[in-house]
């Protein structure tokens, strides 16, 4: 299938900007291919496509776990594929914000350290006082406040969530990225969830990029990329 | 890496009842042989010391380790008795004959050396001899019979009261008074031998002369009296009421022309005291009375080697040894032992080791979703493996202080239960 465009409006520093992106894991049949994606800063895509289309992948290639074969994929003005491993591992902890579904909590770390744990993973990263101020904010914003020293094993599955929304936002990221991070919440614990991802997008004026299949959410993104529909991303 | 610590910290803490598991099944694969170790040098150096400190023993054939041992810490040189009712219940049984052996005047592990052996030595002016005679106790305590030269060979000090001077007193170690409860003025009872043993060892009375300082040796633990003392427990020697004295005529069996038959109402003293001392006799000839070994202190190297050349000769009847080869061979034997016993400790800990590997892998294994998220974040590969890596040492550190505070005790512990090795 041939690589399509999507036009998204001007690329900015802080912007997603992926080209001539071709992607297959090896020895196997599956391959992703996108021509173009652009998404701005502060803007919200929210990224849909029926099962095993590729949608993971993509926030895997955006996020810079995965190494395409071919193309482009430029985060917050720097070219993932250009970078080495390190280097991304060092890009993802400074400028990416990841949630995922099935993102898991440390269970022998309580909340706070939880939220914290990308400052004590990567040394780019300083814990510092601002930094602890930040999580705690973070924590009171999402109604958390009461329990950060609480274990994970002591929340509900919708705290959880909202604890790893917490983590992802804590550094400041100049991107989100999120797989499906309401799959399992009900709707009250997701629009929270999602409050908090897009409402961080907006003000910081970050990209947000969301995997979902829930349609009742999608009237709350700026755009929908539909993976796997002709002109847009495909698995084959 | 404090952050990298702190993580792998927190990881131990929270699943403490495993890390607990593990830091107690490898600090005691490390504790068991460490302190085998221990145990086996500081025996092996209280048992050197006290046995360099002797040079040469003399005692009867048989066992040099016997003699050794004997002479050294003051073992019985006898077995323990056997009540006569248990020939009795062999026979009742119908299954075997029951054939009873008396040995008490020749013990099978330490025959006794005749006493004229310690005025040979001195006789030949080539060593000092001193006699030890350890047949008895008193309630436990090993009685030793000898001549007041032991004190002053192991430098023993007194911490009350003054040496044996008097037939019949004793000098305590500090042990033994404590264990006995008796201290300087006191009085303790020799434990007799047999109860219906007419021919001697009746429990004697002895005043107590001095308490010594604590020594750290066997000596804590004996009642040292002069070595006709320990005759008189034996009944080598007695004292008892004046049958030759006007009045004495209802002890008297027969009256010869030149003797006096008793009959058994004479009264036998069991207490040595001024007024009696002089009714004191042998029966017998001292030269020819027991003693359980001499120690023998050359008046320098050559006299040694001469007067071990006189005991090597053939026909000797009395055998001399020098405790240090004895206590070498001993050791090695020991040593043996516990080089085996390392050996199982090593295969122990070998497998312990693979247990404890395949803990870690198999942990990993589960942890491998929470390893992913890790990456996921933005750790590097380096970074989650020095977070694992962490936990397995500090697992290793705690075991090893764990190991290493157990090994302390036992040594602390070890070297007091020794200290009686000691010299």
């Amino acid at each position: 299938m041939e690589a399509g465009v999507i036009e998204t409006g001007m690329v900015e520093a802080g912007g997603i900007d992926v080209r001539g992106l071709d992607f297959g894991y090896p020895g196997g049949e599956f391959r992703l291919r996108l021509g173009e994606l652009r998404v701005a800063a502060g803007e919200s895509v929210a990224v849909t496509g029926a099962s095993g289309c590729g949608k993971t992948t993509l926030i895997h290639l955006l996020a810079g776990i995965l190494e395409p074969r071919a193309g482009r994929v430029a985060v917050a003005g720097l070219d993932m594929t250009s970078l080495a491993v390190e280097d991304r591992q060092d890009l993802r902890a400074l400028k990416i914000g990841l949630v995922f579904q099935e993102l898991e909590l440390l269970d022998y770390l309580d909340v706070l350290d939880n939220v914290l744990l990308p400052y004590r993973l990567t040394p780019v990263l300083e814990l510092d006082a601002a930094a602890r101020g930040r999580a705690l904010e973070l924590l009171a914003r999402v109604g958390l406040g009461d329990k950060v020293r609480r274990p994970p094993g002591r929340l509900s599955q919708g705290e959880r969530q909202r604890v790893a929304v917490c983590r992802a936002l804590v550094t400041r990221p100049a991107v989100v990225l999120g797989d499906e991070p309401t799959g399992n919440l009900d709707p009250r614990n997701r629009d929270q969830v999602i409050d908090a991802l897009l409402g961080y997008g907006r003000e910081a004026g970050a990209p947000v990029v969301i995997v979902t299949h829930d349609h009742e959410l999608l009237p709350r993104f700026d755009r929908t990329l539909e993976v796997g529909e002709p002109g847009a991303g495909a698995a084959g | 890496m404090s952050d990298v610590l702190y993580l792998a910290s927190r990881y131990l803490r929270f699943h403490r009842g495993k890390t607990a598991v593990l830091v107690a099944s490898i600090g005691l694969i490390l504790f068991l042989p460490a302190a085998l170790q221990v145990l086996a040098r500081q025996g092996s150096q209280a048992l050197r010391a006290r046995a360099e400190a002797t040079p040469l023993l003399l005692g009867a054939p048989g066992s040099a380790v016997d003699l050794t041992l004997a002479a050294l810490y003051f073992r019985p040189p006898t077995r323990a008795a056997t009540p006569y009712r248990e020939v009795g219940r062999v026979a009742a049984s119908g299954l075997a004959r029951a054939i009873p052996l008396h040995l008490h005047f020749r013990p099978p592990t330490l025959a006794a050396t005749p006493y004229r052996e310690v005025g040979r030595v001195a006789a030949s002016g080539l060593a000092r001899a001193i006699p030890l005679h350890l047949r008895y106790d008193a309630r436990g305590q090993r009685i030793v019979g000898t001549t007041p030269d032991y004190l002053e060979f192991r430098r023993l000090e007194l911490a009350a009261g003054r040496r044996f001077a008097l037939l019949g007193e004793c000098v305590l170690g500090a042990d033994a008074a404590r264990a006995l409860g008796a201290t300087v003025g006191d009085h303790v009872l020799s434990s007799p031998a047999g109860a219906f043993d007419v021919a001697g060892s009746f429990p004697l009375e002895m005043p107590v002369a001095g308490v010594l300082a604590p020594s750290g040796t066997a000596d804590d633990e004996a009642v040292l009296v002069d070595l006709k003392t320990a005759w008189v427990i034996a009944g080598l020697a007695h004292g008892h009421m004046d049958v030759t004295a006007p009045g004495a005529e209802s002890g008297v069996l027969e009256r010869r022309e030149d003797e006096v038959v008793a009959n058994a109402s004479v009264l036998s003293y069991t207490r040595i005291t001024p007024e009696n001392l002089d009714s004191f006799h042998f029966h017998g000839d001292p030269d020819a009375f027991p003693v359980d070994a001499v120690v023998v202190v050359p008046r320098d190297r050559k006299s040694g080697v001469v007067l071990r050349g006189r005991y090597a000769e053939p026909g000797a009847g009395i055998r001399m040894v020098v405790p240090r080869a004895v206590v070498d061979d001993l050791v090695a034997t020991l040593f043996s032992v516990k080089n085996a016993i390392l050996a199982v400790s090593l295969g122990l800990g070998l497998a312990t080791a693979a247990t404890a590997a395949l803990v870690f892998a198999l942990s990993i294994r589960l942890r491998r979703r929470e390893l992913v998220t890790l990456r996921r974040i933005g750790a590097s590969r380096r970074r989650v493996r020095a977070v694992l890596a962490t936990e397995v040492l500090l697992v290793v550190t705690a075991a090893t202080l764990l190991a290493a505070g157990l090994t302390l005790l036992v040594s602390r512990l070890g070297a007091s239960a020794l200290g009686l090795l000691g010299s």
